[in-house]
């Protein structure tokens, strides 16, 4: 096996251990859910509510924003000085990053995906009106392949975005991050404050509606230049915890 | 087989390697020495690759180490990982490094596992400062990576657990040979184990030579100072000490055998430095500007 393949064996050694825990967590919440939502009245439920309508499978989506955002940033704070430390590239160790990611947010896109779907059918067995339109996918029109490649599109961007921060807090640390935050955001607003708002406006619609060719292709770019630019950022970063 | 090129280093405006150049050899125990601070760990983790170098070369088999999966492959560095490993257990470090370094030997893991009664179920950072030690060793001997490099190899560890590492060490290294770095600050402890020596001082490669061709040269000399005044002219004095009439004076230096003779003959005692006391001798300031 050439170093390339040991690395990305060695990464997914972690995303096994990750994703099962984020299961558990996600089928117990919906379970735990369903029974609240069952035996409480209809004016205090669980998961997402719009009115009268009611998704516990939806609220999904907070716990796993939640975990790929940790995940992310805890790849270079936990594996990164691990791997390099056993004698892996930083090369090596991107590329294994890149795969586990893929199959991480595919295999939390199936799962979730079904969880969405029979999640109306649950809902209306309780006694409650499911939520369907969720603005990316609609459960009850749109096909459940259809569902599963939209979140994994969605999670993919979000956690290749989380890997370019992670290994800029990895290599600058906190403090340094949040300073150079604070300048660009208070320098562009300055400078010209709606391409701030164009850009949260543009990152709102695109995590909100259903995505097109361009946003999948604008949603692609964004992934690829993420990862790019996490590799620029590790490539010549030392590993922490040396004495000099 | 090891390569290094006019290396620098430095961090921020503190200037820790320059130009280090060094040649190692295939299949030998080299002994890394130098006082606090002269860049030993630097240079050692430059080798392999953990931290950036700023200008210069290290190849491995002809091969530039740095980010190059093939030099890397072959390299195996153990030193004090702290919180890096500290939330993992030991079996699944274990399972990592086997991952990780392509010649492993889970049989020999296992084995040393057992020699150091080591409790592979517990986190990393739950074991004693030894035991973490431990952990390393263990990884650096059953990778049978091609260089291995232990950094403060006895870091936390006592005396018998020591010795059982240089032991096992000779042992493996006798039956699957490599090409071995030891950093360390107990010299005499393992100064049996060294072919070669480099010493640091200043970030610069200060001594490289064969261990024995090293001590031959340093000697003891005790007599009285008339009998010693030929060669405090002519040869490189790295101590002196004064007792009444008596001086003992260190030298590091070759002695003819003629020279020897008449020393001898003077009654002038000669005996080998040890290791440890050469390294301080030649490393101290005040000192070596006795010898110049």
């Amino acid at each position: 096996m050439d170093s390339s393949k040991r690395m990305i064996k060695f990464q997914n050694q972690w995303v096994k251990k990750s994703l099962t825990s984020i299961w558990i967590i996600m089928i117990t919440l919906d379970l735990l859910g369903y029974a609240v939502n069952y035996y409480s009245s209809k004016t205090s439920s669980m998961g997402l509510v719009n009115d009268d309508l009611l998704s516990v499978a939806g609220a999904n989506t907070l716990v796993i924003g939640i975990f790929l955002v940790t995940y992310g940033i805890m790849v270079y704070y936990e594996n990164f000085p691990i791997a390099i430390g056993f004698s892996a590239t930083r090369g090596d160790f991107c590329k294994a990053v890149i795969i586990s990611n893929i199959i991480m947010c595919l295999a939390i896109a199936v799962v979730f995906g079904l969880l969405m779907y029979i999640d109306r059918f649950i809902v209306s067995a309780i006694g409650r009106q499911p939520m369907v339109e969720f603005g990316i996918f609609n459960t009850a029109e749109d096909n459940i392949l259809y569902i599963i490649f939209s979140m994994f599109i969605l999670f993919l961007t979000l956690i290749s975005l989380v890997n370019f921060v992670g290994s800029l807090l990895y290599k600058v640390g906190w403090i340094k991050f949040l300073i150079g935050y604070l300048a660009i955001t208070i320098l562009v607003k300055l400078y010209n404050n709606s391409i701030w708002v164009n850009m949260w406006d543009n990152l709102r619609k695109t995590l909100t509606t259903r995505i097109t060719p361009i946003s999948l292709i604008y949603l692609l770019i964004t992934i690829f230049t993420s990862y790019i630019l996490g590799y620029l950022v590790i490539k010549r970063t030392n590993i922490k915890c040396i004495k000099n | 087989m090891l390569e290094v090129k006019n290396l620098n280093k430095s961090y921020g405006k503190n200037q820790v390697l320059t130009n280090v150049n060094l040649t190692l050899e295939e299949n030998k125990i080299y002994g890394l020495l130098g006082r606090n601070g002269v860049g030993k760990t630097t240079l050692l983790n430059i080798i392999a690759g953990q931290i950036v170098k700023d200008s210069g070369e290290v190849k491995l088999h002809n091969q530039d180490v740095f980010e190059n999966s093939k030099a890397m492959e072959d390299i195996c560095i153990v030193e004090d990982r702290g919180a890096a490993f500290g939330e993992q257990n030991v079996n699944r470090l274990f399972e990592l490094a086997k991952i990780m370094y392509k010649d492993w030997d889970e049989e020999y893991k296992n084995y040393l596992v057992s020699q150091f009664s080591l409790d592979t179920k517990k986190k990393y950072k739950k074991l004693s400062r030894g035991y973490q030690t431990i952990v390393g060793l263990i990884i650096g001997l059953a990778s049978r990576s091609s260089l291995t490099i232990f950094d403060e190899p006895s870091l936390g560890l006592d005396a018998v657990f020591r010795y059982k590492f240089y032991n096992l060490l000779l042992g493996d290294y006798g039956k699957n040979p490599r090409t071995i770095i030891i950093s360390t600050h107990l010299i005499d402890e393992v100064s049996n184990l060294f072919e070669d020596i480099i010493i640091l001082s200043q970030g610069e490669v200060m001594i490289k030579g064969e261990t024995h061709m090293l001590l031959k040269k340093a000697n003891f000399l005790s007599g009285k100072e008339e009998n010693l005044l030929k060669i405090i002219d002519s040869k490189k004095v790295i101590s002196r000490e004064e007792f009444g009439k008596t001086i003992i004076l260190g030298i590091f230096d070759d002695l003819t055998q003629d020279e020897i003779h008449d020393l001898k003959s003077n009654g002038v005692e000669i005996s080998q430095i040890p290791l440890q006391k050469l390294f301080v001798y030649l490393t101290e300031k005040d000192t070596v500007k006795v010898g110049i």
